[in-house]
């Protein structure tokens, strides 16, 4: 209590006097950055680079253990809601993505940053946990999750075992520790025991990512999307973009010196469509261009008034970047501290060609090549970049990606089908080994002997290859039905300017109600592969060069009409009822035969004498007071029928 | 259980019922043929049908505002243009320049050449496609817009074609795209189509998407910018069809736009009764025949997928003119394709069995199935009541001839797949000859058998006829929830097999009119077998149906035979081999192996039965059963 006092009075001394002066309390590093970069088909692509360092995380309280009261003096900028989500799981290391659209590798080449911050569409999650016990850090992963889902509006909380892969080798940690944990458990501490990293993956490749998520996401900044290259991400445009990938990864930094610090990277990459942007600004909807508008091709022959052969994509374009983001960039964050991270202190650097001239509003130039240029912002003042080219298709291109893959499902009909994996090298002298990765659904049932590799170059048709000199090892473990998933992962080599084919057969499952989504005649999605690229250096040590995932697949399950379980409820209470109904007619009445039975032939209407007869005696006796009634003709009759019955037996 | 317990104890415990029952049987069998058909005609009465309605709200059809129109017809007129230029040019470079002008537009693009080959008989040729992933899709999902080169009826798709890449390059202004949208252009509809539908699904194809939900397939023939009205095409192969859903989709935009819809070629309102049937008629014969022998629509090569799609033809008239223009057609398309974007789950709320009497009204299965049914069930009943009163003579020997007859059957079934096997594995050159030889030997198929039967008990037909005909019974009503119009077509022209054949008998007519009455019987029985002979009647579609347009107005034996003899053989070849190949490639397996498993099977033994000479044992079955009532 007296701590927690001690604390709220220094904090309340640094609110009065300046924040920034305030040496006592440990704030961290924060700095930010955007990247622009034309692509192709005049499309552009937009980093965005957010980095929070905690001072030494170890000395200030987030080694467990220790009391939560410390902790308030921790959270200068990185935020509280993560580091207390990750401290009460114990997570060691987190990585969280949010993908959606598709990247054409073929037009934009390497993914940004090497695909390391980019996920599969929808939402993916992976981390490590540390603790002693398995189950241990799988309750921890669960708890993770959920926590998660509440912190980003997503549905993370819907990954469970079935979703969840522990230990695929596709991943490492990025922490430079490698298995010693910033977590070490007192007990564990005394006792000298250090706790191992247990690594969980799960993705939901359904998702669909929203500003829902995006707001969360900006919260976490220190800006809060405010000021500063941030200010930028309005989610009008950014899900208006052609593919867009959000990654939040926490980090913890461990060296001898400092101990350790966390590190927490927000990055939000986007594609987005320039034409279509700038289109909007005229009208929300393409209405056809005015007859004056329209480029055509007046070189050919039937040129005329009316028929008008459109030009491709126009090469002349002048757009800025508030027309594209549909607003100037506001402020300088002042928190960021670029210049005390590495000395340098710009914010927003364009990667262009020669062929590009640039037009700048606020800021200033940092440094400026013919490929790059670099802005710093300022306080108060609104920065904006006009970029304008006469050849819009010249661009810094990026890279050729290693390799490239495709992914689809193959056969027809509800009870089986396959799967088929192309894996393409395009290099002419390298071979490239990596791992490819898949987790199935438990609903798809693989078969893996029918697991088969084709291996064909550009020229010729594909030949079966022998699978051991392509996959070099399997790693699998068979799904449980209703309990977790497949998981399959492959160590391959492909030769040099060839297509690997994959494929495998799965069987389909037959869900019970209850299992069926929403929306079921859909579909259900698999998640998408992940590929990794593998190089090794000159000392023999491996290291994961690039990332990319495959799309995720639509597979179509047989599903029931679902007004279907009504019918069989009403089917099968009749069919009960009559049942019940015959069975217990036969158990409680007596059969005799036709012929043993005396008939007695007695004319209908003396029948019908008989019984208005006995229902008027009966009204008499009650009139006449409550005499028993005297049924004693038809208890005679009856007697008559079991006598002669007794006479047969 | 003591319902039926007493029932059976009413029916069979007194002699002579059962024979009584039994002699009703063929009657039974003969009113349930009658009411199939009855049914059938009262199926377009207005209150049998229902109106069409929209059953996944997520369509919302004709909601959104279309914006293909203004300085977009400039371009459709240039891609005109263009197509025009590439009428004659080979199949490769017309491949390569559409797939110039659709990487142009931003598409990935592809071509695809497909051979399919049967000894020397190849069909090849080059489909080109696109794909435009949508904007944050991620490939999962794909909707496909398909415009045929070559339409059903081989003419070239111009205005099809030309919108169809003009449209293609409008949607990539749209970031509304919730699925990934495949433009298709293939060689023709029927084996360039289906091709490239199995090969996207098969193998790996240099660009791709994810699964198909629906498609839109665009038939504008001709240079001329209007047409006069909308004909929609929607069977499917093997009697399968699209959901009802995406046929009242573009019906209702059509109304919304104010274009007038048809319905397979039956140009008329949905007021009167005739014009109903005409349309259901139509419909039964379009889905029992689709994919047979001539190219299709285009939409039934996406059956079988899970694909829903139907054709939008735009028909011309002569001259050029009608009362709307190329680019109402393609909000048209432009309004479909939105409704198919707006979909969340794949086509499955409306209905999937369903006869269309006009654009605005359809029967559901519940309703037409009766009929195919009560028409299958005839064939079973005759066959129980053949098997009945076969093995109600106490010859003692029932099982053994039960047994050989058995065998008969059976090797009759097996000759006719061995003939189907062969006819699908010799060239399509040799189809014709086969389908000669064969149809010279079967007449004297009877004569042999003749020989061969004559010495077994007149049970022993019997037998086999009671085999034949469950056999028939239980396949017609199995294939009436698959293909119901084949089922119906087939039952219809089972039913004389069933009903009008007598076999010889061998005591000699006592009086003259019994003479007479067994002169007529047989007189029918040989008619009926010969019309309801497989090649006969095959070769009577091909003249009628199929060369329509030459058949003569005036019929008289002079005008036929000029007819006939004008009809060239090659054509007929053809027209032969077109049906291999349209199990070959397009797996129709409701048409030609139905024909050799069961038609020609339920043929020959009914040959077998006219021209074997045994006792009627039907009326003496009927005269005993009656005697044994009085006593």
């Amino acid at each position: 209590m007296f701590l927690l006092g001690s604390w709220i009075y220094l904090l309340a001394v640094c609110i009065l006097f300046d924040i920034s002066d305030c040496a006592l309390v440990s704030r961290g590093t924060y700095i930010e950055s955007l990247d622009l970069k034309p692509l192709p088909r005049n499309t552009l692509l937009a980093s965005f680079n957010f980095e929070i360092y905690s001072d030494s995380a170890a000395e200030n309280g987030l080694v467990y253990g220790i009391d939560g009261a410390d902790f308030l003096a921790h959270y200068g900028l990185f935020p509280r809601s993560v580091g207390q989500i990750v401290k009460s799981t114990q997570t060691h290391e987190l990585h969280l993505r949010f993908t959606q659209g598709w990247w054409d590798s073929e037009e934009w080449g390497l993914l940004p940053h090497n695909g390391k911050y980019t996920g599969g569409t929808g939402v993916e999650v992976w981390a490590w946990i540390a603790t002693e016990q398995d189950d241990e850090a799988e309750n921890s992963w669960y708890e993770l999750v959920n926590a998660l889902s509440g912190l980003f509006c997503a549905s993370l909380n819907f990954v469970d075992s079935s979703r969840t892969t522990p230990n695929p080798i596709s991943f490492r940690p990025d922490s430079s520790g490698g298995s010693s944990s910033i977590f070490t458990n007192p007990t564990a501490r005394k006792s000298n025991v250090s706790s191992t990293l247990h690594l969980y993956h799960g993705s939901l490749p359904r998702e669909t990512v929203c500003t829902e998520n995006l707001t969360p996401f900006l919260k976490l900044l220190p800006c809060k999307g405010r000021a500063g290259v941030s200010s930028l991400l309005d989610g009008h445009r950014i899900f208006d973009s052609k593919w867009q990938s959000m990654a939040l990864d926490f980090v913890p930094i461990c060296d001898s010196d400092n101990g350790c610090r966390l590190h927490m990277t927000q990055k939000v990459d986007v594609v987005l469509d320039v034409l279509r942007s700038l289109q909007r600004k005229h009208s929300p909807v393409p209405k056809p261009p005015p007859l004056e508008e329209l480029q055509c091709d007046t070189s050919k022959s039937y040129h005329s008034e009316s028929i008008c052969f459109p030009l491709p994509s126009p090469h002349v374009v002048e757009w800025k970047l508030s027309d594209v983001f549909g607003r100037k960039i506001k402020n300088r964050c002042l928190l960021d501290q670029r210049s005390e991270y590495d000395g340098s202190s710009y914010s927003v650097c364009t990667h262009i060609t020669p062929e590009w001239h640039l037009t700048r509003e606020g800021g200033t130039v940092v440094s400026s090549t013919p490929s790059k240029a670099c802005f710093s912002l300022h306080e108060n003042d609104e920065f904006d970049i006009g970029f304008l080219t006469s050849n819009s298709t010249s661009v810094s291109k990026n890279e050729r990606p290693p390799v490239y893959i495709q992914r689809s499902m193959t056969g027809r009909g509800q009870q089986n089908g396959g799967v088929q994996t192309i894996i393409h090298n395009p290099s002419m002298t390298d071979t490239v080994s990596l791992v490819y990765f898949e987790s199935l659904p438990w609903y798809m049932k693989p078969y893996i002997h029918t697991l088969a590799a084709a291996l064909s170059t550009s020229a010729l048709s594909p030949i079966p290859a022998i699978k051991e000199e392509v996959v070099k090892d399997v790693l699998y473990r068979p799904f449980l039905e209703r309990i977790r998933g497949t998981y399959l992962e492959l160590k391959l080599e492909i030769p040099p300017d060839s297509r690997l084919t994959l494929s495998y057969d799965f069987d389909k499952t037959l869900l019970y109600l209850a299992e069926y989504p929403p929306d079921a005649n859909r579909g259900f999605d698999v998640p998408p592969g992940i590929l990794t690229v593998l190089t090794k250096d000159d000392n023999g040590t491996i290291s994961y060069a690039y990332t990319l995932r495959t799309s995720s697949l639509l597979l179509s399950l047989p599903t029931p009409d679902f007004s279907m379980p009504y019918n069989v409820i009403i089917l099968t209470s009749t069919v009960m009822a009559l049942a019940f109904g015959t069975i217990y007619n036969i158990l409680v009445r007596r059969f005799v035969y036709e012929d043993d039975v005396v008939r007695e032939h007695t004319p209908l209407m003396q029948k019908l004498k008989q019984r208005i007869g006995a229902k008027f005696v009966l009204w008499k006796t009650a009139a006449e007071g409550n005499k028993p009634p005297e049924s004693g003709k038809l208890q005679e009759e009856t007697g008559a029928k079991y006598k002669s019955l007794d006479k047969k037996n | 259980m003591t319902i039926l317990q007493s029932i059976r104890r009413q029916l069979f415990g007194k002699k002579g019922t059962r024979e009584s029952l039994v002699s009703l049987l063929p009657g039974l069998s003969f009113v349930l043929v009658l009411a199939g058909l009855a049914w059938l005609f009262v199926l377009p009465m207005k209150d049998q049908s229902r109106r069409t309605y929209i059953s996944e709200n997520a369509l919302l059809p004709g909601q959104a505002h279309t914006y293909f129109h203004g300085s977009e017809e400039h371009i459709v007129r240039a891609f005109k243009e263009e197509v025009r230029l590439l009428k004659d040019a080979p199949d490769e470079k017309r491949a390569r320049t559409i797939r110039q002008w659709l990487s142009d537009i931003g598409y990935k693009s592809a071509t695809h050449n497909w051979t399919i080959s049967h000894y020397d008989d190849v069909k090849a040729g080059v489909n080109v496609y696109g794909v435009l992933h949508a904007p944050r899709g991620d490939t999962t999902e794909s909707m496909i817009l398909c415009a045929p080169w070559l339409n059903r009826d081989g003419a070239l798709n111009e205005s099809g074609v030309a919108i169809s890449i003009a449209l293609a390059r409008y949607f990539t202004r749209w970031s509304i795209w919730s699925k990934d949208i495949i433009l298709l252009i293939p060689s023709d509809t029927s084996f360039g189509l289906s091709k490239w539908v199995e090969d996207y699904h098969y193998t790996s194809m240099p660009v791709s998407s994810g699964s198909i939900q629906g498609g839109i397939v665009l038939d504008f023939p001709g240079e001329g910018e209007r047409f006069e009205n909308l004909e929609i095409f929607y069977s499917g192969l093997n009697g399968q069809l699209p959901n009802l859903d995406l046929i009242n989709t573009v019906v209702v935009i059509c109304g919304h736009m104010g274009i007038k819809v048809i319905v397979h070629d039956i140009d008329a309102s949905d007021d009167e009764y005739e014009n109903r049937a005409i349309t259901l008629v139509s419909g039964i014969a379009h889905q029992a025949l689709s994919g047979l022998y001539r190219p299709g629509a285009g939409s039934e090569a996406f059956s079988g997928w899970r694909i829903d799609s139907v054709t939008l033809a735009a028909k011309t008239s002569r001259n050029g003119y009608g009362p709307y223009d190329q680019m109402l057609y393609g909000r048209l398309v432009e309004a479909s394709m939105r409704s198919i974007n707006n979909l969340l789950e794949h086509f499955h709320q409306s209905f999937f069995f369903y006869l269309l009497l006009s654009p605005h009204r359809f029967v559901s299965i519940a309703t037409y199935l009766p009929t195919a049914m009560l028409i299958g069930a005839s064939f079973t009943i005759k066959g129980i009541y053949y098997w009945m009163s076969s093995s109600s003579t106490k010859t003692g020997k029932t099982f053994d001839e039960a047994i050989s007859a058995f065998w008969l059957f059976i090797t009759i079934v097996s000759c006719s797949i061995g003939l189907f096997s062969l006819s699908a594995w010799i060239p399509s050159s040799m189809i014709a000859s086969e389908v000669f030889v064969v149809s010279a030997v079967t007449p004297i198929l009877p004569i042999t058998f003749r020989l061969f039967i004559s010495a077994k008990p007149p049970s022993y037909i019997n037998k086999l006829q009671s085999y034949v005909l469950i056999f028939v019974g239980l396949f017609l009503t199995t294939l009436s929830t698959l293909n119901f119009s084949l089922s119906l077509m087939l039952g219809v022209i089972f039913a004389p097999l069933a009903h009008f054949l007598t076999p010889s008998l061998t005591t000699p007519p006592k009086t003259l009119i019994e003479c007479l009455e067994r002169f007529f019987t047989k007189l029918m029985s040989w008619i009926v077998v010969v019309a309801t002979c497989p090649w006969l009647d095959i070769y009577l579609y091909y003249l009628i149906v199929v060369k329509e347009s030459q058949f003569p107005r005036q019929l008289s034996l002079r005008t036929l035979r000029i007819f006939i003899t004008n009809t060239s053989q090659n054509e007929f070849c053809e027209f032969l081999s077109g049906m291999m190949w349209s199990w070959r490639a397009l797996g129709v397996w409701s048409f030609v192996p139905v024909l050799f498993v069961v038609w020609l099977p339920l043929w020959l033994v009914s040959c077998v039965v006219v021209s074997v000479r045994a006792p009627q044992i039907s009326t003496n079955l009927r005269k005993k059963g009656k005697n044994r009532n009085d006593g």
